[in-house]
């Protein structure tokens, strides 16, 4: 936990004294305005949401997961659900994988927010209750070219997402039944957005093996032989996310 | 002079954290574009502390009478909506909307003004709208924003504090300005197909009962609330219908709310 510098909930700013600047506010407002009419169900609005914040403080990319307390390590307590590189010049694949392996520990139960910046990763994460022994984490990844952190940004970010519990309220929209074990749900994220097993064995510290391994349950689970009729029947059954722009 | 002119646009963590809120009360609710459009005006107006607002189509026109067609409104009674009406569609108004309308022209995108930055309280207060119409709509300060819509007109939208409480304060303002000019549905959005066609030139008695009309009120609440004989209401209701060329207060509003009505194109 060392690396995590843990700045639980910074005390409100008093008065007036003033936190956006115009363009930002005017950004903030147009995009909350546009994710409230977004069609679609909470996934596409947290997509559209991530990747608008994304833009306007200059992120190169975003996760949102939930994690599960109580659970050991050998019960993955981290559940990627969306995430997304926004790096024009790198592809999907180069989200850092220090920052896909993010997972709070269990014991990690006080909602708060975490700065971590390392030599290869730049990243803030919110955590927030989300029910049950469950823990919402949504992750900005900084591109180490861009200037560190002000704290008026990670106020401005976090008051937005702590503003907005929808974000935070994760399963009860997605049927029980189709369900699969988190780590599963993880690696059918990133098998749909197109990483190589390699790629995935990297980004979740794995080896080949036990990815592959995975792989032959998740496409058991869903009747399925190849990643390109996983594709078909996901998109069948979930609405698709928005493509990146 | 213009106190609000070089606003600064920011906001304060507790008002960001209070926007928000607003925000995602329209996200999660059902309902269509009207639904949200009146949820998201209801939220300004407790956040801004306003008590009523009005959404119309408008046509400004330097000393012309405005032509407006309200297609939402809340936080008035009827009777206090008819007086409104009276009052916007009053001759007086134009000469002291003139100013807004100007500052309008002028700047050629959208503004939001505050009753203090278009109009002195002198001259308001000896208006004869403000004595005879403004109180008995019990309406006091105002905001008003313009959104062109282009050659069809302007989409407007007032936003109301109750007779005797005190003016909007430049927070307030700002506020109401940054979701009014940033929500751009909440102008674009909710019009018949042709509105354009609809703006109503027709004489301020006549658009005052077309909007009452178009509110679903009855000719017999009509004439209580503009105080007007039940012969005069169904004569001013027969030339409102002959307008439009339409036979029933069904199809007026139908004709409103979804265009031609569909009887038009068949």
């Amino acid at each position: 936990m060392e690396r995590y510098q843990a700045d639980k909930h910074p005390p409100p700013l008093t008065g007036e004294e003033v936190l956006t600047t115009g363009p930002e506010t005017r950004a903030l407002v147009r995009l909350l305005g546009r994710v409230s009419v977004t069609p679609g169900g909470p996934d596409q609005r947290r997509c559209f949401l991530f990747d608008g914040l994304s833009t306007l403080f200059h992120f190169t990319g975003w996760l949102w997961g939930i994690s599960h307390q109580g659970r050991s390590a050998r019960e993955y307590p981290f559940e990627l659900l969306l995430h997304r590189s926004l790096c024009d010049e790198t592809r999907q694949t180069d989200l850092p994988s220090s920052f896909l392996q993010y997972t709070p520990s269990g014991d990690q139960k006080a909602p708060g927010l975490f700065i971590h910046q390392r030599e290869h990763l730049h990243a803030f994460y919110l955590t927030t209750p989300a029910g049950q022994q469950q823990t919402s984490v949504i992750g900005f990844c900084l591109s180490r070219q861009r200037d560190p952190l002000e704290e008026r940004e990670v106020r401005i970010v976090s008051t937005v997402l702590r503003g907005l519990p929808w974000l935070h309220a994760p399963l009860a929209e997605r049927p029980p039944d189709r369900r699969m074990a988190p780590r599963l749900e993880s690696i059918r994220k990133l098998l749909l957005n197109g990483l190589q097993r390699k790629e995935i064995a990297a980004s979740l510290g794995l080896s080949i093996g036990t990815v592959n391994g995975y792989i032959k349950e998740i496409y058991q689970h869903y009747k399925v032989t190849s990643r390109t009729e996983l594709f078909r029947l996901c998109s069948l059954h979930e609405k698709q996310q928005p493509s990146v722009r | 002079m213009n106190p609000f002119v070089r606003q600064e646009e920011g906001l304060s963590e507790a008002d960001l954290a209070a926007v928000v809120a607003i925000f995602n009360e329209v996200c999660i609710m059902e309902g269509d574009g009207a639904a949200k459009k009146r949820s998201l005006m209801n939220h300004l107006c407790r956040l801004i502390d306003a008590d009523s607002w009005a959404w119309s189509l408008v046509h400004l026109h330097l000393s012309q009478p405005t032509g407006q067609v309200v297609y939402l409104y809340d936080g008035m009674s009827d009777e206090e909506f008819a007086w409104y009406l009276r009052a916007v569609s009053a001759p007086d108004m134009n000469l002291l909307l003139d100013p807004y309308v100007q500052e309008i022209q002028r700047q050629g995108r959208q503004i939001t003004r505050c009753d203090s930055q278009f109009i002195t309280e002198e001259l308001w207060k000896a208006s004869v709208i403000f004595t005879s119409l403004w109180e008995k709509a019990n309406l006091g300060h105002l905001i008003l924003t313009s959104y062109s819509l282009g050659e069809s007109g302007n989409s407007g939208i007032g936003i109301y504090r109750r007779h005797g409480r005190p003016a909007f304060t430049q927070r307030e303002v700002r506020i109401a300005h940054i979701i009014l000019t940033e929500v751009p549905w909440l102008h674009t959005e909710g019009w018949p197909e042709d509105y354009g066609e609809q703006v109503p030139r027709l004489a301020a008695h006549l658009t005052v009962v077309l909007n009452l009309l178009m509110q679903g009120m009855r000719r017999g609440v009509i004439a209580e609330h503009l105080q007007l004989s039940a012969h005069t209401v169904d004569g001013y209701v027969k030339e409102v219908y002959r307008y439009f060329n339409v036979h029933s207060q069904l199809e007026l509003i139908t004709r409103f709310r979804e265009g031609d009505g569909g009887d038009l194109s068949r």
